[in-house]
């Protein structure tokens, strides 16, 4: 059917990162394949899952980003707990009895720099506050319960529960009445 | 570097000016920053659209004082000097689409008007950073709750952009401020693209028209606030952003979503969707004449059309067509929103059935009226109110998930195809002159390989084609039924974006 075109040709470039996500899609599912039959096929540890681990950590963090709420307070807090668990999946997997010390510091790192880009700019990053607030409440909480856990690595997990509960105060003090908004907004079921 | 020539060329412009007129143009800019409280960038952004307007009202001869009264601050309000603090919860329809929504598949419809001359980027701009202010829901981006996606206020320019992408593209709406609309320019054409979180076909027509007004009003034009063409200067009414589902829900008898499957139609589904959009214009005389003719609406006989192309579409012997036809519940209800406020009614036909245009129309006729009758919408709305507050308890990791699942499972495969239909659009006066067609598109789905959409303006009624796939046997059949009935229709489209 001929017609006359009344739209702009449209660059190959704008429909590109269709075909990028695809061809990675079956990349990443080939090797997922290839390393779990291999692991099963020579035995021993369990390594096919920290490479399953990290695929989907690629996967997620860069190829299929979230659709609602990608900013870099989401994206550090996602990063932060996909690689709390990598670590702890090493640990357990492949090489034991160092993540109850290195946890506590790599979330420690990774809190202090979130906490920087949420207070160089507040007026901006109030509106992503949330991921930062559950992830401060769940880091201060969990190395709480921790000290009663591992009794002998304890001063990492004591400076993470305090920086988490400092910095929970600190942004609760700062936005005052709109984290009360802020949690209206979060929790409504209308 | 074309960004610093501009300023400088502004600054140049103002140099020129004698004294009095660049001591207005200084309390100009003066009044201008006392309206915007918003981030450097943005308020440096809004800043040099202004001075754009000003210069291009300059090239074109026009005086100062009157470019300066066109574009006066004031008409900014206090939009982009107050916070963003406001936000709206989904209306009951609006819910589904950010829970199903995917790296493929996003909801998005497009309204385009066609002008009698090139649009003026410039001005066009202008004309977004006024109308924006009276649709406070549309100035929004959306968040997660812990329970419900919501849409929350953002204030930000929001820029006009030339035609790039495929119509209905994808809108990222996952950044800080994202918008969930975007206006589009192309030649003589004005395009606005909605998530559908956002508004219905009715909601994003308002806005439209009142922002080709504004554009209207800025070359000078006088076009009145009437049939649809919101006042920009009024304050919003809160019932413009209300939910009239839950308004008008009753606690009566309620009907459920689920369909059996329908027949697809063949061909390839595309990766890049649409593939390919096609429009039909034709006399909207002669297609009213035509249905007149054989007793029916023009959505009947256009449905029947479908069917018949549909058939020709498909390579299957037996099963059953669905079509989704959309019903605007303000027809029912009285309603102000602008908001989401629309349901459907599905018409389905056996491939047995299917026969001629002739034979089949009153069958679809008879099924239009019984799906489109009151107590039938009164009960999907329902049961679309009542399914949403059952879930509302249910985390949103668990919904969205979920709702991908059942969506693409069931809200895909119940129907074959959509048709759309706006009606008669009406302009008001000072506006009708300038408009010479318009067109509506819808995005297209996961399975269903064409989705047909249908909008009349000023005696020009055009049928608009989204595909999904590069089988040409749907719109050939559709022009062949068009042309035994001997309606002249013109053919315009896009080029296959991808396979």
């Amino acid at each position: 059917m001929d017609f006359e075109i009344v739209y702009p040709h449209i660059k190959k470039q704008s429909i590109a990162m269709l075909y990028v996500r695809y061809i990675f899609g079956l990349l990443f599912m080939a090797a997922a394949v290839v390393c779990v039959a291999v692991n099963i096929i020579l035995k021993g540890k369990a390594w096919s899952v920290i490479v399953l681990w990290s695929l989907y950590m690629v996967w997620t963090l860069v190829l299929k980003a979230p659709l609602v709420e990608r900013n870099l307070i989401s994206q550090g807090v996602k990063l932060l707990v996909t690689t709390v668990i990598l670590l702890i999946l090493i640990d357990w997997l492949i090489y034991p009895g160092w993540a109850a010390f290195v946890v506590p510091i790599v979330a420690y790192g990774a809190l202090i720099v979130l906490a920087v880009l949420f207070f160089v700019n507040v007026s901006k990053q109030r509106h992503n506050v949330m991921p930062l607030i559950l992830l401060t409440l769940l880091l201060a909480v969990a190395s709480a319960l921790a000290l009663f856990v591992f009794s002998e690595t304890r001063w990492p997990m004591i400076v993470l529960a305090v920086t988490a509960a400092v910095l929970l105060i600190a942004t609760a003090f700062i936005l005052k009445t709109r984290l009360i908004s802020e949690l209206i907004k979060r929790f409504h079921i209308k | 570097m074309a960004k610093k020539r501009l300023t400088n060329e502004f600054a140049r412009y103002v140099e020129q000016l004698r004294e009095p007129e660049r001591e207005s143009v200084e309390t100009f800019f003066r009044v201008l920053d006392q309206h915007l409280r918003l981030s450097r960038e943005w308020k440096r952004q809004i800043v040099r659209d202004f001075e754009n307007a000003l210069l291009w009202y300059h090239w074109h001869e026009v005086p100062l004082s009157r470019a300066l009264e066109l574009l006066s601050p004031e008409k900014l309000g206090g939009f982009y000097s107050r916070p963003a603090d406001d936000w709206f919860p989904l209306d009951a329809a609006a819910k589904v689409y950010p829970l199903s929504m995917s790296h493929k598949q996003m909801a998005v419809f497009r309204l385009s008007l066609y002008l009698d001359a090139d649009v003026v980027p410039e001005l066009l701009q202008m004309a977004l950073t006024f109308t924006i202010k009276r649709f406070p829901f549309f100035a929004t981006t959306i968040k997660n709750g812990v329970f419900w996606h919501y849409i929350d206020a953002a204030k930000r320019r929001f820029p006009v952009e030339p035609e790039a992408t495929v119509p209905c593209a994808d809108i990222n709406v996952s950044m800080t401020g994202s918008k969930s609309f975007r206006v589009l320019y192309y030649k003589n054409r004005v395009s606005c693209e909605f998530f559908h979180i956002l508004t219905d076909g009715t909601g994003g027509m308002v806005f439209l028209k009142s922002l080709t007004a504004e554009y209207l009003r800025l070359l000078g034009g006088e076009v009145k606030c009437e049939k649809g063409v919101l006042d920009i200067g009024a304050l919003p009414d809160a019932s413009e952003s209300a939910d009239d589902f839950s308004k008008y829900v009753s606690g009566k008898k309620s009907s459920g979503f689920v369909d059996k499957p329908a027949m697809q139609m063949g061909g390839r589904l595309a990766k890049v969707k649409p593939c390919q959009v096609i429009h039909f214009d034709m006399a909207a005389e002669e297609l009213h004449s035509a249905a007149k003719a054989r007793g029916a609406s023009v959505t009947a006989l256009v449905t029947a059309m479908m069917f018949i192309a549909c058939k020709a579409a498909m390579d299957r012997q037996h099963g059953t067509v669905h079509i989704q036809v959309p019903a605007n519940m303000r027809r029912y209800f009285e309603s102000k929103t602008l908001r989401n406020f629309s349901l459907y009614a599905n018409i389905h036909l056996t491939l047995e059935e299917i026969t001629t245009v002739e034979e089949i129309l009153p069958r679809v006729t008879e099924q239009l009226k019984a799906g489109l009758a009151f107590e039938k919408m009164q009960e999907m709305m329902n049961g679309a109110v009542k399914l949403v507050r059952s879930v509302r308890l249910v985390p949103l990791f668990i919904k969205c998930p979920v709702a991908r699942v059942v969506y693409g499972f069931l809200g895909d495969r119940a129907f074959t195809t959509t048709l759309s239909n706006l009606g008669v659009v009406e302009v008001p006066e000072g506006m009708a002159e300038h408009v010479r067609k318009m067109d509506f598109v819808l995005g297209t789905v996961a399975l269903a390989r064409a989705a047909v959409s249908m909008v009349t303006v000023n005696g020009v009624a055009t049928l608009s084609i989204a595909k999904l796939t590069t089988d040409p046997s749907f719109e050939e059949r559709m022009r062949r039924l068009f042309a035994e009935m001997g309606i002249q229709i013109r053919i315009s489209g896009s080029e296959l974006y991808g396979f």
